[in-house]
């Protein structure tokens, strides 16, 4: 048997459901367990109590909805649904295979968007005005990203100090000025959210889920998705959620302007975003963290790839910005 | 009688056969033990505190199993009905003498409800007089009346120990740990067999405990027992005091008594002073062992 997880403290766990397990299967931090009595994943996380507290109140919330796109949690048979030992928290679900060719065409994207714009519109709610926290909000992100670009502006200038430039920093160099328009177009647009929220004098949180992608959601045969993981799950503005997913995407397949406008279009048609949130998602979208991220990961004294890789992910990560900046453009020109 | 078919319907199990009637079944999914409560509030007291036991210490314990329904309670005409696991492994405690120490602490300091961290008496009818009047004609007249005597003056002590410390008759409730038996093991990890009885003070249960480890024969590793609590339910001024009244209160007469009073035939007279004299003999001992490892560690404390 492969396994990363210990036989003993799993099959500990498992008694808590009764379940004897005939075979017993590690794949990543989810054990899949066959039993006479159907077969089980078993997921094994490091939620603290106040976590594990959270989890549970947003699963039962889930389920009184009746919210159909998310595998359920089973409990143990005390009725709990974490099962703790020592070391780690437990949850239980029903094993679903998840499939990549389907009964009829289905682009997974397209129903991820839909399913995840279904959620956000049960769990809608039209919080109290709180300029306070709106500002504090602001604030936050205002701040980390003044960080970040401090940080950036420093690396700028120690590599212009260079008489030769590697090609990493001849390519950062090349295209730095790009690439802060593009944090500049993040703040602008910050100040639009907030500029708007002001005026309408109220904003509306839903449940995001938090970690939305294609690994988190396990697809049947005829294309429906069922959420898992809903550790980090948080109330929010859909912008988050939204903007997580949009991200994931950019980065799983090639796409373009046109693809992003109908990923839009099909969440709309479920969930249309106020002025405000528009302008939230694009702030979103349009900081260059991942460019960033580049220049975090090249600096790095133990970094694990090539010049020449980090050359080739940062050309693709400024295309994405690009295309990034088009498709918001697209949505200015809709407007 | 408790009806199968009832168990049957009720709970998740199918293939239901006493091995115990009324008390042990074999069930599809093991072996599950069958409770009568008949006593309501004392079932609620136990349904919140096995709870907050597995809650807090990720300790698994005989909770109650839920119905179909997930219900904890089945209310039946006989009375309240609660099924748990029964597991027949023993956990090796003696080969793991400060792992079992963390988790009394912890068993010590759990609690079900607010309340149960209450006023109550560290030893219940302190200031009763154990009558010996009964055993006049037994053979060992003289020994037990000089016992008696210095029973007397170890309740003394106790008094004294008590009156200096009036913050510790706040302390909580919790189950009685009857025999180290109760602890079993399901993959190697520990499972608690916890009793059905009524909650009794956290000293009284540790006391105990420390009793049965000696007469197991274990002494020489009460100190790495004491280490283990104290990390769990550190064992300061206050708690150690208290846990050293206690020790040095002579249960065993007060029991020597009750128990040939209420004769159930089990043995002699002179088996009962026999048994009792051994536990006077383990008590002395535990006493010593306690009271040295207070003083190390508060030496520890000083010097550290």
């Amino acid at each position: 048997m492969k396994e990363t997880l210990s036989t003993p403290s799993i099959r500990a766990i498992l008694f808590h459901y009764d379940l004897f397990p005939q075979k017993l299967e590690a794949i990543g931090k989810i054990v899949k367990v066959e039993t006479r009595y159907g077969t089980f994943a078993l997921k094994q996380t490091k939620m603290t109590r106040e976590e594990g507290e959270w989890f549970i109140h947003v699963i039962r919330r889930l389920d009184r909805m009746n919210y159909p796109f998310v595998v359920p949690i089973i409990p143990t048979k005390y009725g709990d649904y974490l099962a703790m030992d020592d070391h780690s928290t437990y949850y239980l679900m029903p094993w679903y295979e998840d499939h990549h060719e389907f009964r009829h065409p289905v682009q997974p994207e397209e129903t991820l968007i839909e399913e995840i714009a279904k959620l956000h519109g049960l769990t809608e709610r039209v919080q109290d005005y709180s300029e306070e926290s709106l500002l504090e909000s602001y604030n936050h992100l205002k701040k980390r990203w003044d960080l970040r670009k401090l940080e950036v502006e420093k690396f700028v200038d120690r590599i212009e100090a260079h008489t030769f430039y590697s090609p990493f920093e001849m390519a950062f160099l090349t295209h730095f000025e790009r690439v802060s328009q593009m944090a500049q177009e993040a703040e602008r647009n910050l100040d639009l959210w907030l500029e708007k929220a002001k005026e309408l004098k109220s904003y509306r949180s839903v449940l995001c889920h938090g970690r939305v992608k294609r690994n988190h959601a396990l697809f049947d045969p005829y294309g429906a998705a069922h959420f898992i993981n809903f550790e980090k799950a948080v109330l929010d503005s859909p912008a988050r959620d939204l903007a997580t997913l949009f991200r994931h995407f950019f980065h799983e397949e090639p796409w373009n302007d046109i693809d992003g406008l109908h990923w839009l279009a099909i969440y709309e048609k479920q969930f249309a975003l106020f002025d405000d949130e528009r302008h939230l998602f694009i702030s979103y979208l349009a900081f260059p963290e991942s460019i960033y991220q580049m220049m975090d990961h090249y600096v790095k004294p133990n970094r694990t790839i090539s010049e020449l890789a980090c050359v080739k992910q940062l050309e693709r990560r400024l295309l994405t910005m690009g295309r990034i900046h088009r498709l918001m453009s697209e949505m200015y020109k809709k407007e | 009688m408790i009806k199968i078919e009832l168990l049957e319907r009720s709970y998740p199990f199918q293939s239901i056969r006493w091995m115990i009637e009324g008390k042990i079944m074999d069930t599809n999914k093991g072996m599950k033990a069958v409770q009568l409560w008949k006593d309501e509030d004392l079932l609620a007291w136990h349904i919140k505190w096995r709870d907050a036991l597995a809650e807090h210490t990720g300790i698994m314990t005989n909770r109650m199993i839920q119905t179909i329904t997930g219900e904890k309670v089945l209310s039946t005409d006989l009375g309240f009905i609660t099924v748990h696991d029964v597991v027949e492994e023993a956990f090796p405690i003696f080969d793991h003498p400060k792992q079992i120490g963390q988790f009394l602490g912890k068993y010590l300091a759990c609690t079900a409800t607010e309340e149960d961290d209450r006023e109550v008496p560290i030893i219940p009818d302190l200031e009763r007089d154990f009558d010996i009047r009964f055993f006049e004609d037994l053979s060992q007249w003289d020994i037990l009346q000089k016992l008696n005597l210095e029973a007397k003056k170890r309740v003394t002590k106790v008094r004294e120990l008590l009156k200096n410390h009036s913050q510790i008759v706040y302390h909580n409730i919790v189950p009685p740990i009857e025999s180290l038996i109760q602890a079993r093991s399901i993959h190697h990890q520990l499972f608690w067999e916890t009793s059905e009885k009524k909650p009794i003070s956290c000293y009284e249960a540790l006391r105990n405990v420390l009793h049965e480890w000696h007469t197991e024969g274990h002494g020489a590793k009460i100190k790495e027992v004491l280490d283990g609590i104290d990390e769990t339910f550190p064992l300061s001024e206050e708690r150690g005091t208290a846990l050293l009244a206690n020790c040095l209160y002579p249960w065993e007469l007060r029991s020597f008594v009750a128990n040939a009073l209420d004769n159930d035939g089990t043995g002699t007279m002179e088996q009962h002073f026999q048994s009792f004299a051994q536990e006077w003999d383990i008590s002395r001992q535990l006493v010593k062992d306690v009271a040295g490892w207070l003083v190390n560690s508060r030496e520890g404390v000083v010097q550290g």
